[in-house]
């Protein structure tokens, strides 16, 4: 028996470092940690596995030894005009850094999870900048904390004990800390705030527009904006005016409603101008263990964070031509290889209806729906469980995550894989 | 491996006191060696070429976290440079802050094969080493910032130097780092609570530690450790009218800790720091004075940071001073502060010919190169890319080679900079010598990388062969021919491998990173760690295991114990 | 023969980059020597042989025009940097229509894909039928988009009309849909149908004018007063129009102009006009 600390947790963005794994021969025992998912995540893994490469013959999805899998990979990504990668967020950085070498070789576009979630938080990103920091500066100092279109206690469970305002910094104590919750409905997380605000759905905004508006001491000519009261918005600018440290964090209540990319444009604005008052950071909510680890890691080797075009040879960016969405519902591509993701569980229809009409193939821990509708499916390991790898957090810090026990006979991490497909189609290629 | 004989070049090599004559190169085993057998060794025809050390470049943000939310920031500074994938090269973007893959070829084609990143926060080093190990050729480092720390704050607060040093040897250790790195010192934790002035004997809020006492202390620490490397600063008021007083009271404040092996302190892109006048429309020169203290004290050495006209971005750890260019320009502003540690900011630039602010910028960091007389203590960088990107020294090295040039780019500067400044009574032109002391051989030297630098035996094969003859050119005149020489060289070796040739890559071998394996006596160590790991809990949301860096997480790990350097 | 009509008969869906297909870069050249030149189909470079039919066509005028017959919807960046010429497109046309274009003009039958005059600095672009998102923007980040120019859509057009513009004028016969000249810094946008919202979002300078109805208007912009008429490219526009200048958080001097006939919702305003 091996008790294992200090293991990082593949459960979201928060990539808490604190779990203890405790593994018995070939199986995971006891999870002690504060988090339900991270423990359900350690004990339940091995649920709904793939457990061995699969090619669609005569319609059904038969077993396949695992070169005739890779070979049949790669044939398709160079056969194709135009070939997809996608996913990427549940992976390790050094088997998306695999991807980006992929791409290149094939000519492909290769995108990742960002594209149908914070791609809107990128785009704003681009025009304005962010005034940001590390979650520990959140523990360490802030006295005031924003919810703005996410819900923590549910989606990031720690997020509230470990990092904000549930928790105690050098300069803070957790009772001096206060939390608004700005949302639609009332959330599980506006139930424990200080204050919640409701706004109109698509109407945020206009919110953050009447909150700047009251910073810069503007008469607002209406009685209220965005379903909220003039007083409500004027008392929330006081707030936000007068903390010390104030950190506004969003999830995709602020990216995926009207406005989009212009919502995180007003709100990085926003903290920006609260600057002149006070200190103020703004910090998107990652979903994904390691999305921010495929943003990375792809804007080091490329000069972009997703959607990227490499059909030319070259990096080529183009949001809105070059995002999956965008080129599955234009029909574009003509063979597209999935990893880490399921995209058939998530994307619209049209996208979906395309993307399996034409030759599929999917790499994943996991037989998951994208991988039921595939003409080829090769099995991974879980990063962060069977096999090591460096992930990055929400805030941008980069940690290693731990292999606690081996994975069953056969499968073999993305690494691994994708370098098999790579080394094939240098082959087949004559290189 | 392949031998090689450098055959018949103008071999320029400061160290070993060669000045373009002509003298055969003989390779071995990616080093260079007496000789070779000549009947097994390819021969290099370098006749009428300039054979100069591989290009050692001692500040340049080419990784880790700021450097990639720079690029993260600006799709539009990379869409129009972009990089073919061809053989071994692989694709890539430009133009200020290249993708990691550029980086390496377009150092290598330039006739660099070491540069190393001066600024990594600690505990986002595993990012930095992450990207150090994508960088193909170069030989490379990082710095972790020391400056803004809680730890080292709290410990010279209270004296305890011993302490100090046993906490920064295990973070060296841990992080595989190489030298300390100070910027902005005290104030970018003022900064924290919202400061953004902040003076050299200013107390930290909450701290009660100035500046001046974290700088001195941190030298005291690097001198108990023996670090290769001075400490390395950022002096605080960068970018302020009248900071050069700053510096020259940062200068003087360690002049009583100087021993006799060199300088105890490199201070970095002093331009930005070498501003006199009060404010923006009065800024003037204030090269001399601090050219002046340079010159009569040999405790320090700088780099002068130079600002090349264009698009560029600035990114630095003095999150306080970008927040106040922010403010000035009201464009893009990026800020991270980073817990327990220190901070950044980023904010693009273009800077104009025609602004008299950015003329007198230009003109001070030529001053600082043209009037410090000692070329062992000042070394040639724009701090990339900050003052441009790295892609721009060869047009810079021209300016230092002719005046000629610069007299005619000044010529069409706003007059009142050319009054404001010291360059246009400048007659002084860099000759190859120089300019191999303050690109190459110096720069080695101070970063205590004995096998680089030079061209003796012993020496790693990093070589640059030029398309220049030093015999034959007038480089007063030529600034032309200069700049498109350094630009591309006929041949880059690293380590025996020729990597480029004419601006192609032919070799990407994988670059080394260096770091400092620093111990301190067991019993202090044993006894530091406890409360090193109580206060790491409190201080940072990770676990203490998961801060280190493995040695295996290195392409290639490179480690230097410290008593191995040669003494300056 | 100043016409050239092209057939598309590509038979794969991949996107094709028609950056080649410019006035400018076709001036001179007869038939076989277009058939003869090279662009990219997804990632394989294909003549233009392999993927257009090329027939030459008289026609009176001295300039070249260029004739594309049919859908050509996977076809991006036609008229890429043209100065000069016509493109007529009888279909609908890929994405990046006239980028950096700075003279001639583009006509299209159907509709156009997003990004339509992406950083364009002049000539026109006629559009028939509808078009996407993004109209008239810049390079993301660049914070600059259209310099001038003249882009008229039929029917009706996305999101964000005008991002960045600068200078230069767009025309929406049809309706919009949200942030219509948001960040908008100069140039003139007309809309003559209905908005869906988010009217000149942050923008800072230019005009919008709006004949048709929106949903709301934002508090940063205050009113100022009721105009007949307003004016774009010189062109008198009948009203009456609410008139409003904002985005004020932004610091600006932008103006937007909103039938007053068409949006009674906004009749309580006129208690503020000073």
């Amino acid at each position: 028996m091996t008790v294992i600390s200090a293991v990082l947790c593949p459960g979201c963005g928060c990539l808490c470092d604190d779990t203890e794994v405790t593994v018995e021969g070939d199986q995971i025992v006891k999870v002690q940690s504060e988090c339900a998912v991270s423990t359900s995540k350690f004990l339940n893994y091995n649920k709904h596995r793939s457990t061995t490469p699969l090619q669609r013959v005569n319609g059904e999805l038969v077993q396949s030894p695992l070169n005739d899998s890779v070979d049949k990979i790669a044939k398709m990504l160079i056969k194709a005009d135009y070939p997809l990668i996608y996913g990427w967020s549940l992976t390790s950085c050094e088997a998306q850094k695999k991807g980006i070498e992929l791409a290149e070789e094939v000519g492909a576009v290769i995108d990742n999870s960002t594209t149908v979630c914070h791609g809107p938080s990128i785009l704003g990103f681009h025009d304005v900048g962010e005034p940001t920091c590390t979650l520990g500066e959140v523990r360490g100092r802030a006295d005031l904390i924003v919810y703005w279109g996410c819900n923590p206690s549910s989606a990031h469970t720690r997020h509230i004990k470990r990092y904000t305002s549930k928790s105690t910094g050098k300069f803070r104590e957790s009772s001096e800390r206060k939390v608004i919750v700005i949302d639609v409905r009332k959330t599980p997380t506006a139930k424990g705030a200080d204050i919640f605000v409701q706004v109109e759905p698509n109407k945020d905004f206009e919110l953050i527009t009447a909150i700047k508006m009251a910073l810069q001491n503007e008469e607002i000519e209406e009685k209220s904006v965005a379903g909220v009261s003039i007083e409500q918005i004027e008392e929330i600018a006081e707030m936000l005016r007068s903390c010390e440290f104030g950190v506004l964090f969003f999830g995709v209540g602020l990216t995926m409603s009207e406005g989009k990319s212009r919502n995180i444009d007003c709100a990085i604005g926003l903290a920006q101008e609260l600057n002149q008052w006070t200190k103020f950071a703004i910090i998107p909510m990652r979903g994904h263990f390691n999305v921010t680890g495929a943003n990375k890691v792809f804007t080091w080797q490329t000069g972009y964070p997703f959607a990227i075009d490499m059909s030319r040879g070259y990096p080529k960016y183009d949001p809105g031509q070059t995002t999956t969405i965008d080129v599955l519902s234009r029909k574009y591509n003509d063979a597209t290889l999935v990893i880490a993701s399921d995209p058939v569980a998530h994307f619209p229809k049209n996208a979906v209806q395309h993307l399996t009409s034409k030759p599929l193939a999917v790499i994943d821990p996991h037989l998951s729906l994208t991988a039921y509708m595939a003409d080829v499916v090769i099995p991974s390991a879980f990063v962060g469980i069977e096999t090591s790898g460096t992930a990055y957090r929400m805030d941008g810090i980069g940690l290693i995550m731990r292999k606690v026990i081996d994975p069953p006979n056969g499968i073999l991490p993305d690494t691994e894989i994708l370098e098999m497909i790579i080394k094939r189609v240098r082959e087949l290629k004559g290189e | 491996m392949t031998e090689f004989i450098i055959r018949n070049g103008f071999v320029v090599d400061p160290i070993n006191n060669i000045n373009c004559e002509r003298v055969d190169i003989a390779i071995k085993d990616g080093k260079i060696v007496e000789s070779v057998n000549e009947s097994n060794a390819k021969t290099i025809d370098a006749t009428d070429k300039l054979v100069m050390p591989g290009g050692v470049d001692l500040h340049s943000h080419i990784a880790g976290a700021k450097v990639n939310a720079g690029r993260l920031l600006r799709p539009e500074d990379h869409y129009k440079d972009y990089e073919v994938k061809k053989g071994l090269r692989r694709s890539g973007t430009g133009h200020s802050i290249p993708s990691v893959f550029t980086t390496g070829y377009r150092y290598a084609i330039m006739g660099y094969t070491t540069v190393f990143e001066p600024a990594s926060p600690p505990i986002k080093t595993i990012h930095t080493h992450d990207e150090l190990n994508d960088i193909p050729i170069l030989d490379s480092a990082c710095f972790p910032l020391l400056g803004n720390n809680w730890f080292i704050m709290e410990y010279l607060k209270e004296d305890k130097l011993d302490e100090c040093a046993a906490y920064v040897s295990w973070l060296m250790r841990t992080l595989k780092g190489y030298a300390i790195k100070v910027v902005d010192p005290g104030a970018v934790e003022a900064w924290k609570w919202g400061g953004t002035s902040h003076g050299y004997d200013d107390p930290v809020p909450r701290f009660d530690i100035t500046p001046r006492e974290i700088v001195r202390g941190l030298i005291k620490v690097n001198k108990m450790l023996g670090l290769p490397h001075p400490v390395h600063v950022h002096a605080n008021q960068l970018g302020k009218p009248g900071n050069y007083k700053t510096t020259l009271e940062t200068l003087d404040s360690v002049r009583d800790l100087a021993g006799d092996n060199g300088p105890i302190m490199h201070l970095t892109h002093v331009q930005f720091n070498a501003y006199a006048g009060v404010d923006y429309p009065s800024i003037s020169s204030g090269a001399a004075e601090i050219a002046d203290y340079v010159n009569k004290n040999r405790h320090v050495s700088i780099d002068i940071g130079q600002v090349m006209f264009g698009d560029t971005t600035t990114m630095t750890a003095d999150g306080p001073f970008e927040y106040q260019l922010f403010q000035l320009l009201r464009g893009k502003w990026i800020n991270n502060d980073v817990e327990a540690e220190t901070g950044s900011g980023i904010v693009p630039i273009t800077y104009n010919r025609s602004n008299y602010v950015h003329a007198v910028m230009w003109a001070i960091g030529l001053d600082l190169a043209l009037m410090i007389d000692d070329p062992w203590r000042v070394f040639i960088t724009t701090d990339h890319p900050n003052g441009g990107p790295f892609t721009e020294y060869p047009r810079l090295f021209s300016w230092l080679m002719s005046k000629k040039a610069r007299d005619k780019l000044q010529k069409r500067m706003p007059r009142l900079s050319r009054i404001r400044t010291n360059l246009r009574n400048i007659d002084r032109e860099y000759t190859f010598y120089d300019l191999a002391i303050t690109t190459r051989a110096a720069t080695a030297k101070i970063l205590g990388l004995k096998d680089k630098g030079h061209l003796g035996a012993g020496a790693d094969a990093d070589i640059a062969i030029y398309n220049i003859n030093p015999k034959e050119i007038n480089t007063s005149l030529e600034y032309k021919t200069i700049r498109k020489a350094f630009s591309t060289t006929h041949i880059t070796m690293k380590e025996g491998t020729i990597v480029a040739k004419e601006g192609e890559i032919v070799g990407t071998p994988i670059g080394r990173t260096y770091w400092v394996d620093s111990h301190v006596p067991d019993d202090l160590h044993n006894s530091v760690i406890p409360e090193i790991k109580r206060k790491f809990e409190d201080y940072y949301t990770i676990k203490i295991d998961n801060y280190h860096v493995p040695e295996s997480y290195l392409e290639r790990s490179a480690p230097i114990q410290p008593s191995e350097v040669s003494a300056k | 023969m100043a016409l050239k009509k092209f057939k598309l008969i590509a038979n794969s869906n991949a996107p094709i980059d028609g950056d080649i297909f410019s006035p400018n870069n076709l001036a001179g050249k007869n038939i076989p020597e277009i058939l003869n030149l090279e662009t990219w189909l997804g990632k394989k470079r294909v003549k233009v042989s392999e993927i257009f039919e090329v027939t030459d066509e008289s026609n009176e005028s001295e300039e070249l025009t260029l004739v594309f017959d049919g859908n050509i919807t996977q076809v991006t960046r036609v008229g890429k940097n043209m100065s000069e010429g016509k493109i007529i497109v009888k279909g609908s046309v890929g994405a990046f229509l006239g980028i950096e274009m700075s003279g001639g003009s583009i006509d299209v039958d159907g509709d156009a894909d997003t990004f339509v005059g992406m950083s364009m600095k002049g000539g026109t672009i006629q559009i028939k039928g509808n078009a996407g998102d993004a109209i008239g923007s810049g390079y993301w980040g660049s914070r600059t988009g259209m310099l001038g120019g003249l882009i008229i859509v039929q029917g009706n057009a996305g999101d964000e009309i005008g991002r960045w513009m600068k200078a230069g004028t767009i025309r929406i016969c049809g309706n919009t849909g949200i942030l219509a000249g948001s960040r908008l810094q100069g140039g003139s946008i007309l809309i003559q149908g209905n908005s869906e919202g988010k009217l000149g979002a942050s923008m800072v300078g230019g005009k919008v004018v709006l004949l048709g109805k929106t949903s709301s208007t934002f508090p940063s912009f205050y009113i100022s007063e009721i105009k007949s008429k307003a004016k774009v490219d010189g062109e008198k526009i009948s009203g009456p129009f609410y008139s409003f200048l904002g985005d004020i958080v932004e610091n600006g001097a932008g103006k937007l102009f909103i039938s007053v006939e068409n949006n009674p919702d906004l009749k309580y305003r006129e208690d503020f006009i000073p």
